[in-house]
């Protein structure tokens, strides 16, 4: 899982920043911000897919974190507060736009060290994926993404998705047939 | 075929993070939203009154009230005495382009909004120094009011191009590279946008003169390479060869490399120096678009000189 970075030791850790937003110093949530937005950012693109409204969804994030900072109880880490956010505001945005990627948003998704002469290939192949991928229910493909893409085991993933990790592995299962089996037709 | 976890796997690899632009533009939008207060929960519903016009009356006293507004607003500048002109004075130096009215209550530009108690970030706190200020615009008729912020002006040229009326888009992004701070984090964007719609609108001139100076003010790579693949596409064709070399030069692991490399292979006249290119895109995109031709004149065009 590609976690956000530890905060190196000299750093305060997110719930000292956590406290000192409620105790009014302002600049701790540029900092929390600064620290965390690559990897929401990622997260969120991951669940949405090529073309998503990751900005927007990004943005509606910490602004969604910001303002329920005051529920923040402390009993789990500040970070996976912020994912599960994350999650659940990508989910909702992947509800209102089921599109399939277009051309345009494939190509800002090819790795800029790929060599020329795998592009097309690497392109053709995520585009086979996000077909299939953009087809499923998007609890169920956030579910798939957690797991499968970000590396989590079914506790992280159920505790971002408010879910059990039962359900969620049962879940993944069924994902992860659906996607082999639509990508055994050619991703249709 | 690729397993299903290969192919999850490249998604992984794939998954671009923000770029510079990106994460700026983030954060201004963070700030704004949480300066305004948070939304309401909906109220319960009331129960529903009983109908008391009918629609066709309440859709008659809307027609009467706009013609009545229109009515005071053509007749109050033709009645009110017009104020003598206000004195706008140069911003102090440590705040350039934030004109100031005098005497007025707007003599500090940027006056903070109040803070937010315990959770209070704010936008004024949280701004960039070159959004801080906002300046003032002061109407023929006295009145007062914000001139719009570089957001503003952003979102009123996403909305105008949405509803394909690229004039308005245009002019609100011209009004917001001129009003904006040079450093706005939106600036630069918008110069690139402002480029490729005066290139959808025939206008070469200032297509040309916006891409050209971003390609060289930009400090953010991505935005570098679309404004110089831009330029290319608008210089004269007898700039375009040595246009599309600077490109290749700058940028060879660009997705546009094939475009650029067919364009300066296609405006090298000289056979001599066109078959060093016309190869070399043949032997790289065997596929591309120019193949064909590339293949054409590679058939034809001979070099004489050893």
């Amino acid at each position: 899982m590609s976690a956000t970075p530890a905060p190196r030791a000299d750093e305060p850790s997110d719930e000292t920043l956590v406290a000192a937003v409620l105790d009014g110093d302002d600049r701790a949530f540029d900092r929390l911000y600064a620290r965390h937005v690559d990897r929401v950012f990622r997260l969120i693109a991951r669940v949405l897919g090529p073309g998503g409204d990751v900005e927007d969804s990004t943005q509606d994030t910490f602004v969604r974190a910001f303002r329920a900072l005051p529920t923040f109880r402390g009993d789990a880490r500040w970070s996976t507060f912020l994912h599960r956010i994350a999650v659940r505001t990508a989910i909702d945005h992947a509800r209102r736009r089921r599109d399939v990627p277009s051309g345009d948003a494939l190509e800002a998704w090819l790795p800029p060290s790929l060599p020329e002469a795998d592009r097309a290939q690497f392109r053709d192949e995520l585009a086979q994926v996000w077909r299939a991928l953009a087809r499923l229910p998007a609890e169920r493909r956030a579910g798939l993404i957690l797991v499968a893409v970000e590396g989590m085991s079914y506790a992280e993933a159920a505790e971002l998705l408010e879910s059990t990790p039962d359900a969620v592995k049962h879940q993944v299962m069924r994902v992860r047939e659906h996607l082999r089996r639509a990508l055994a037709k050619g991703g249709a | 075929m690729k397993s299903v976890d290969e192919l999850l796997a490249q998604v992984r690899e794939a998954t671009p993070g923000p770029n510079d632009v990106q994460r700026a533009a983030m954060r201004a939008g963070i700030r704004r939203a949480i300066a305004e207060p948070a939304p309401a929960a909906a109220p319960a519903p009331a129960p529903a009154p009983a109908p008391v016009h009918s629609g066709r009356a309440i859709v008659v006293a809307i027609a009467l009230a706009t013609i009545a507004i229109a009515v005071a607003l053509w007749i109050a500048p033709r009645v009110l005495p017009r104020p003598a002109e206000p004195v706008v004075h140069s911003p102090p130096s440590d705040s350039p382009g934030v004109p100031v009215v005098q005497g007025s209550s707007f003599d500090s530009p940027a006056t903070p909004p109040a803070r937010r108690g315990r959770t209070g970030v704010t936008t004024d706190d949280l701004a960039a120094p070159a959004l801080k200020k906002q300046r003032v615009i002061v109407t023929d008729y006295g009145s007062r009011r914000f001139a719009p912020s570089v957001d503003d002006l952003y979102d009123r040229a996403d909305a105008a191009l949405a509803r394909n009326d690229l004039p308005a888009a245009r002019a609100a992004l011209e009004e917001l590279i001129a009003t904006a701070p040079p450093t706005a984090p939106r600036v630069d964007v918008a110069r690139l946008d402002l480029a490729r719609l005066a290139l959808r609108m025939d206008d070469r001139g200032t297509a040309r003169r916006h891409a050209e100076a971003l390609a060289t003010t930009t400090r953010e790579p991505a935005l570098r390479e679309a404004a110089h693949h831009l330029l290319c596409r608008v210089v004269a064709a007898s700039e375009q060869a040595a246009c599309a070399a600077a490109f290749l030069h700058a940028f060879p692991a660009s997705p546009r490399v094939a475009e650029m490399l067919a364009l300066e292979a296609a405006n090298t006249l000289d056979p001599c120096a066109a078959r060093p290119l016309l190869r070399a895109y043949v032997d790289r995109f065997p596929d591309g678009a120019y193949a064909a031709d590339a293949q054409k004149r590679l058939a034809t065009a001979t070099c004489t000189t050893p």
